[in-house]
């Protein structure tokens, strides 16, 4: 046989085979293919006392989550549901779960954490549309609480005039997080309360810097670590200019881009001054996706102050692995104080927080054969959100067994299930009450659910360091709302990292920051913020349909 | 008729051997040929439920997309800088190494060196990128070294030049030590008479490496620039993602990067067509340089 006849026998292979791989088993109409399976919802009835079979994505933070654990049996015989969970971890959530649904397996119900995801899976045609009528008529209660903390999600499950799936919301994230000081050092700087603006701010960082905090008679302190992730670099900074470097801000009723208006170049010329002071951490430039070092240069005592870092948990000396405690072990003198939110130059006080607007839970288009599947789980949310019992019991478990509180701990987990992963394998996580993160029960309650099993004092806690009306908020949620987000958004974060770093390390004069914004603009940024503004009138008339009032207050 | 009696006398003739090449015929069908197939999206407006085949074509549209995009020559531009540096010094690195590891006399020695210098192939960039951040951080031990002479402390990671310098001077830590197997396994297929001739005649140990082993390298030698040449699209994607920041992204960011990118953000038409595009230039290479090499030596040297 010839090199010719070789090459056209495997080529003849390979086109059959192909053939026989790729040719779609499922032909889908043209178009968009949620029309296909419109759903007449007048029509449909649940009737509870028929088992119904719900394979099930919840959120990728159960990797070695187990089937049939007590949580599970619990909501099963209270719904009358057969549930065959999917566990994914955070990687196999980014990079197995398109490969999962492109070969057909597509769960009934699937999580997706950012809009960008949810558009995705819609234009692929793995997303059946849910109504908004469908779903305030079935989980009134469940709406009510999703417009009072989290009304921007609805948003996330929006795409081209239509709803798809039941946003969720995380109660807890209307909290900003305080930073956290060495109070020690501060004292031996001469120094007695903690900065409250940016000047004592920067004060307190020379000082941490050239006034030897540490008394060990080395320079080797510096002040601060700038965080390296997207969301956490200088927010702390520029959130005193009402801004966020790295999403979208509402000014004079307008969505803007944080990072691009002229007051950032006031937060870059104050942070290139701190850093030609000594002031910052110069490693902090060079992290990337090796990981942030801030946390590790505070507990080692290379730097006195981390943002973000002063959660009551981070504060916890009786809990062995919190920031506090492990600053002790290396150091026993040292001692640590959280910070308010750090005053603006009008005074107000703002902080970067998420705000509520948490997931999306989709249903998948197979779904339109059985929709009462769809009223089941809507029957589910509405009970979760108002049975507390209930609620409780699908985080953590049944009291006695997985849990017990106390007034000084609040909830914690019994043994053998606070052994680490333990909690994750039994889908019980105390630690998780307030977050959008539960495996079945994957959105947030009421607050007035879960502050009875927070340890004492964490309460007065917040209202004195974490006040929700410090928060500074995406003005439409997440910035990956727009449709063009996937195609700009990631390339133009990367581009601004990069300037900003640049201008702060004195690498580019200050005056670089117009030809920054110039290019910003032109190489999709205008479009981006074209969308956001479109995104705003969209979420308001969202806002219409499912009972919002538009000026209506913030939840919290 | 006479044609098909010999092709089945040759069937017959060879069925064991046929036999045993088949998983590996097969291994290459599976996972290398038939996604081939799928490359039909970068000309396509790709959803995945309907499809490969069933999805719309879109023409040359996601390639317009790419070469408009202002990331995507950049990543192409720093691809080909890295990747030609990388052959300048990488690609003599293993030859130096296996011609020094052949001078050596004393058996254990000579193992152990071995051994030290191929280790560092089996580590993963995710653990190396963490072990150099840390060794080169400000207040790591390479800037305690600079300090201590006197100097001040280099920022290795966040300065062009010498993030090149390092991604460059670390990969060729990580990998001269595998890539000198093969040459060592060409060295001892030389025939010792040479040599031993050779010092007959007079010639001493530097002279007998100029006039018999580099020769003798040759073939090896070409055969494996030419394959590298292929992979001249290929800038090392393991190590620069899991060493770049934010500083370096104007020099660091390759296709490879890029792509995933677009990978992640569920872009796949266009990564797709992002991937293709590197691989068409890759096959341009190969045959190019297989050309060159057999043109420049009368069809003495070339893979085919």
């Amino acid at each position: 046989m010839s090199a010719k006849e070789i090459i056209g026998l495997i080529g003849a292979v390979v086109i059959v085979l192909a053939f026989v791989l790729f040719y779609p088993t499922r032909p889908h109409e043209k178009g968009n293919p949620a029309q296909a399976d419109a759903v007449d919802w007048s029509a449909v009835e649940d009737d509870r006392s028929e088992q119904l079979t719900i394979r099930w994505l919840g959120p990728p933070v159960y990797a070695n989550g187990q089937e049939n654990t007590w949580v599970q049996g619990l909501l099963e015989e209270r719904f009358n549901i057969r549930f065959e969970p999917v566990f994914l971890d955070w990687t196999a959530n980014s990079r197995l779960k398109p490969l999962m649904f492109s070969a057909g397996d597509v769960p009934d119900v699937s999580w997706d954490g950012d809009p960008l995801y949810v558009r995705r899976n819609i234009h692929h045609g793995f997303v059946m549309e849910l109504p908004y009528e469908v779903i305030l008529e079935h989980a009134p209660t469940y709406v009510k609480y999703l417009n009072q903390y989290g009304r921007e999600t609805w948003l996330f499950a929006f795409y081209r005039g239509k709803n798809y799936g039941i946003p969720t919301f995380a109660a807890a994230d209307i909290y900003p997080t305080a930073g956290l000081w060495r109070m020690d050092w501060l004292r031996r700087v001469g120094l007695s309360k903690v900065p409250e603006t940016l000047d004592e701010m920067g004060e307190a960082l020379r000082r941490f810097r050239h006034g030897d905090p540490d008394g060990n008679g080395i320079k080797d302190t510096y002040g601060m670590y700038p965080r390296t992730h997207w969301s956490l670099a200088y927010a702390d900074v520029f959130a005193t200019f009402g801004l966020l470097p790295q999403d979208f801000v509402l000014r004079q009723g307008k969505v803007v881009w944080g990072g691009v208006q002229p007051d950032a170049k006031e937060a870059l010329r104050r942070l290139r001054r701190w850093y030609a002071e000594e002031l910052i951490d110069p490693d902090f430039a060079i992290a990337g996706r090796s990981g942030d070092q801030s946390s590790k240069k505070f507990q080692n005592g290379k730097i006195g102050y981390l943002y973000k870092g002063g959660s009551w948990l981070d504060l916890e000396l009786k809990n062995p692995n919190s920031t506090y405690s492990v600053l002790r072990q290396l150091n026993p003198q040292a001692e640590l104080a959280p910070s308010r939110v750090l005053a603006g130059f009008d005074g107000q006080r703002r902080d970067r927080v998420w705000g509520g607007p948490a997931h999306v839970m989709w249903f998948g288009t197979q779904v339109a054969q059985t929709p009462q599947k769809v009223l089941r789980v809507l029957h589910m949310f509405e009970t979760l959100a108002t049975d507390q019992e209930l609620f409780v019991q699908s985080r953590m478990g049944q009291r006695g067994r997985h849990w017990d509180m106390s007034a000084e701990r609040g909830a914690y987990l019994l043994p053998p299930y606070d052994r680490r992963g333990a909690d994750t394998r039994h889908l019980v996580h105390v630690g998780l009450l307030e977050n959008a993160y539960g495996f079945f029960s994957a959105c947030a309650a009421p607050l007035q659910f879960t502050r009875g099993y927070l340890p004492e004092g964490m309460a007065e806690f917040r209202d004195e360091y974490s006040h929700p009306s410090w928060g500074l908020k995406n003005a439409i949620g997440k910035s990956d709302v727009v449709d063009s987000a996937g195609r700009y958004l990631e390339d133009l974060r990367h581009y601004q990292a990069t300037v900003f770093t640049e201008i702060i390390r004195g690498d580019r004069p200050l005056d670089d920051f117009e030809p920054f914004v110039a290019t910003w603009r032109q190489r999709g940024g205008d479009i981006l913020v074209a969308e956001a503004n479109e995104m705003l009138w969209q979420m308001y008339e969202i806002y219409d349909e499912v009972g919002i009032d538009r000026e209506g207050t913030d939840g919290g | 008729m006479a044609a098909e009696a010999s092709w089945t006398r040759t069937y017959r003739r060879h069925r064991g051997l046929l036999l045993l090449i088949g998983p590996c015929l097969a291994y290459f069908l599976v996972f290398h040929y038939l996604p081939m197939v799928g490359l039909i999206i970068a000309f396509k407006d790709f959803v995945m439920s309907h499809g490969v085949l069933a999805s719309p074509w879109n023409g040359l549209d996601n390639f317009v997309r790419l070469f408009a995009s202002e990331d995507f020559p950049r990543a192409l531009r720093n691809t080909v800088l890295i990747s030609l540096l990388r052959l300048s010094f990488g690609f003599v690195a293993p030859i130096v190494l296996a011609l020094m590891l052949n001078e050596l006399r004393i058996g254990w020695f000579k193992r152990g060196v071995q051994t030290l210098t191929y280790l560092p192939y089996f580590f993963s960039w995710v653990i190396l990128g963490g072990i150099f951040l840390m060794l080169l951080s400000g207040d790591g031990p390479a800037n305690n070294i600079v300090r201590a002479a006197g100097a001040n402390p280099i920022s290795f990671l966040g300065d062009d030049l010498w993030f090149i310098a390092v991604l460059i001077a670390a990969g060729i830590w990580q990998s001269a030590g595998y890539g000198a197997v093969i040459y060592l396994a060409a060295l001892a297929g030389i025939d010792p008479n040479l040599y031993e001739a050779a010092s007959i005649d007079g010639a001493g140990r530097w002279q007998q490496t100029l006039r018999i082993t580099l020769p003798s390298l040759v073939p090896t030698i070409i055969v494996l620039f030419i394959l590298s040449l292929g992979q001249v699209l290929n800038a090392g994607f393991d190590q620069i993602y899991n060493m770049y920041n934010p500083i370096v992204y104007d020099v660091a960011d390759i296709i490879d990067t890029y792509v995933l990118r677009r990978l992640i953000a569920m872009d796949y038409a266009l990564a797709t067509a992002g991937g293709l595009f590197k691989s068409a230039v890759g096959l341009v290479l190969v045959v190019g340089a297989n050309w060159m090499a057999r043109r420049f030596s009368d069809d003495e040297y070339g893979i085919w």
